[in-house]
């Protein structure tokens, strides 16, 4: 009786994992397919789409298009220096926060708490004014330097280095080390787990990113790949082959990376949660 | 010879005062050990010595070298922390090296260096391992290799033992113990266990709040407790202590458990406290015995038992040899003690000097 019931527990709890799975990988293999069919077939029914020839037409024509290239590379520019931005202020903000006895620190810590809790889009309006004063609409400058330091950024790294014990760091400044050689030396080597975390987790963010590059821009020439794809969408049509393979390949590098930093991103959801 | 000293030092954290005038000297034969409860300033001598804290006031010599102004890295200390602080992302070889390696010592030394202290600590095979992967006691190796590599001035111990089992803090005492001695570096040992304190340290300075309570070898500690709290912190199970009064040079315990001759004429006093270690007490014939009461429990520890008897809603022990038989819980029981082994504290706790012996 009680092995019946074992039985039927995990069947259901399998059950669920594989229907919440389906529901979840089915628009991604709905964006594959539909990037590999041409014109015609993306209006037909579902079974006759998934028997009908492939082709990599679409993705031949985007990359032909004018200014995939562009994209791509503005993206990959913005997402860059956006990461790399984070990784090292974050770092300085939260070492600072978590191991220096400054009394302004606790009103700081609670300020970043604090702007974590607004939402992006009330910065909005203030932001752009401000991005337009500065003369920096169509420019890198609006698309990276609002974003190179975030809240969750420095909070994430500050919980971090809390965690690492003060005695090492002692132990360095007792075996004759200042303190720029500490973090260097000791800190920074020890934080690379959440620098790969924290990296993926902007990059990944930056790259998806549509609102803000597509308030701050209106030059063909400096739009990220999402905001151009967003321009797929025709007021009368949708240019659905090529607005999928393009949305394919951006989904590229946030699988590259999920696949190749899982452990990492596991590791960084969790981090602090559990006693190593 | 070299020499470290701390005159008056205190420091206190915010309002609360973690040290109070705290002084003494350590040299280079010797192994200080630095005793007492939880919170009773220990530690924060050590972080003292060692530059991780500035004192709030008092002085810290090295060989008549002012040391409160000397940043930590330049006063040459080498330190091992309780959770021994070894740096997680380096191998042995780096973590032994790295004091060598940041005041930038010749490469060619380090090796040398290393080689040889691991040889010593029987590190050899380990070079090439990261921390995660070696024992606790491997571990603990480390960090005293990484303390001794630049030749320290002196030695601070930070409970190093306490993350060990059992078995393995017994080995690692002794091969402390053989290192300092080996090496004449005066070295300072904090722990909180009194049996560490006893078998390690040829210097003893016991503590409570921050203060001093007494600075002596272990026999002194042990044999002339300087007040009623070392008489009870060092030494297990710790000493009875009776509350009493002195009339004519009697001692008459407040509840009437028993009556003692003192040796000595001593003054008439309502309040005082005469202590007797848990091994000075024994089961006495009838004709010998001074108090007389029954067993509540007891605790076999294999070489002897320790029963506990209860009085007026206090517990005192004895220890009963291996070759005695052991009494039942519940049986009434008559005790002695010799004279010779009493310790006399008066209301305050202090230590009555009885000279005669």
């Amino acid at each position: 009786m009680r092995l019946r019931f074992a039985f039927l527990k995990k069947f259901f709890i399998n059950l669920t994992l594989v229907l919440v799975s389906v529901v979840m990988l089915f628009p991604l293999f709905w964006m594959f397919l539909l990037s590999l069919k041409e014109f015609p077939e993306q209006y037909s029914n579902f079974f006759s789409l998934l028997f009908s020839p492939f082709t990599f037409k679409n993705y031949i024509e985007a990359f032909q298009s004018d200014n995939f290239y562009v994209y791509i590379f503005n993206s990959f520019i913005v997402a860059f220096f956006v990461t790399l931005g984070n990784v090292i202020f974050c770092f300085l903000v939260a070492y600072s926060l978590a191991r220096k006895k400054y009394v302004i620190n606790k009103f700081i810590f609670i300020t970043v708490l604090a702007v974590m809790i607004i939402p992006q889009h009330v910065i909005m309006i203030p932001l752009y004014r401000l991005i337009v004063n500065f003369h920096w609409i169509n420019t890198y400058y609006a698309l990276v330097l609002p974003w190179v330091v975030t809240p969750f950024g420095i909070f994430m790294v500050r919980q971090y280095i809390q965690q690492i014990p003060k005695e090492i760091e002692e132990s360095a400044k007792v075996d004759g080390c200042s303190d720029w050689k500490i973090i260097i030396k000791i800190v920074i080597p020890l934080s690379k787990p959440v620098f790969i975390v924290l990296g993926i987790y902007v990059f990944l963010s930056n790259w998806n990113s549509f609102l803000f590059p597509f308030i701050f821009t209106n030059e063909d020439t400096m739009r990220t790949l999402p905001v151009a794809l967003a321009f797929y969408l025709g007021k009368q049509s949708i240019d659905w082959g090529h607005l999928m393979a393009g949305a394919s390949f951006s989904a590229l590098p946030v699988l590259l990376l999920f696949l190749l930093f899982q452990k990492y991103i596991i590791k960084g959801l969790v981090s602090g949660a559990l006693k190593e | 010879m070299n020499k470290l000293k701390l005159v008056e030092v205190s420091k206190s954290f915010g309002g609360h005062r973690a040290i109070n005038n705290i002084s003494f000297e350590v040299e280079e034969e010797d192994i200080c050990v630095l005793v007492g409860p939880s919170g009773c300033g220990k530690t924060t001598i050590l972080r003292i010595i060692a530059g991780l804290e500035t004192p709030t006031s008092g002085k810290i010599f090295y060989n008549n070298e002012l040391w409160n102004e000397i940043p930590p890295g330049e006063r040459n200390v080498g330190m091992v922390f309780q959770n021994y602080a070894l740096y997680p992302h380096m191998t042995v070889y780096e973590n032994i090296g790295f004091p060598l390696v940041i005041n930038k010592q010749d490469k060619k030394f380090i090796a040398q260096r290393v080689i040889e202290i691991a040889k010593l600590l029987n590190l050899d095979e380990k070079l090439n391992k990261k921390p995660k992967e070696l024992s606790g006691g491997e571990r603990q190796r480390v960090a005293l290799g990484r303390a001794i590599a630049r030749r320290p001035k002196i030695f601070l111990f930070d409970e190093p033992l306490s993350n060990l089992d059992a078995k393995l803090r017994v080995n690692m005492r002794t091969e402390i113990v053989n290192l300092c001695r080996a090496l004449r570096i005066p070295s300072i040992y904090v722990t909180h266990d009194q049996i560490e304190a006893l078998t390690m340290g040829n210097k003893i300075i016991v503590l409570k709040d921050g203060e001093i309570q007494q600075i002596g070898s272990p026999n002194d500690v042990y044999n002339k407790p300087a007040n009623t709290f070392v008489a009870t912190f060092i030494g297990l199970p710790q000493m009875n202590i009776f509350k009493g009064r002195i009339i004519n040079s009697v001692f008459h315990e407040e509840n009437s458990l028993f009556t003692i001759n003192l040796p000595l004429p001593i003054e008439n006093s309502e309040e005082l406290f005469l202590g007797v270690r848990p091994e000075d007490l024994f089961i006495a014939s009838e004709y010998e015995t001074m108090l007389k009461t029954v067993v509540k429990t007891y605790e076999f520890v294999g070489y002897e038992t320790i029963i506990y008897f209860e009085h007026y809603g206090r517990l005192f022990s004895f220890i009963l040899p291996k070759e005695k038989s052991r009494p039942k819980i519940g049986e009434n029981i008559g005790l002695s003690f010799d004279v010779k082994s009493i310790h006399l504290f008066d209301s305050n706790g202090r230590r009555i000097v009885l000279s005669l012996y």
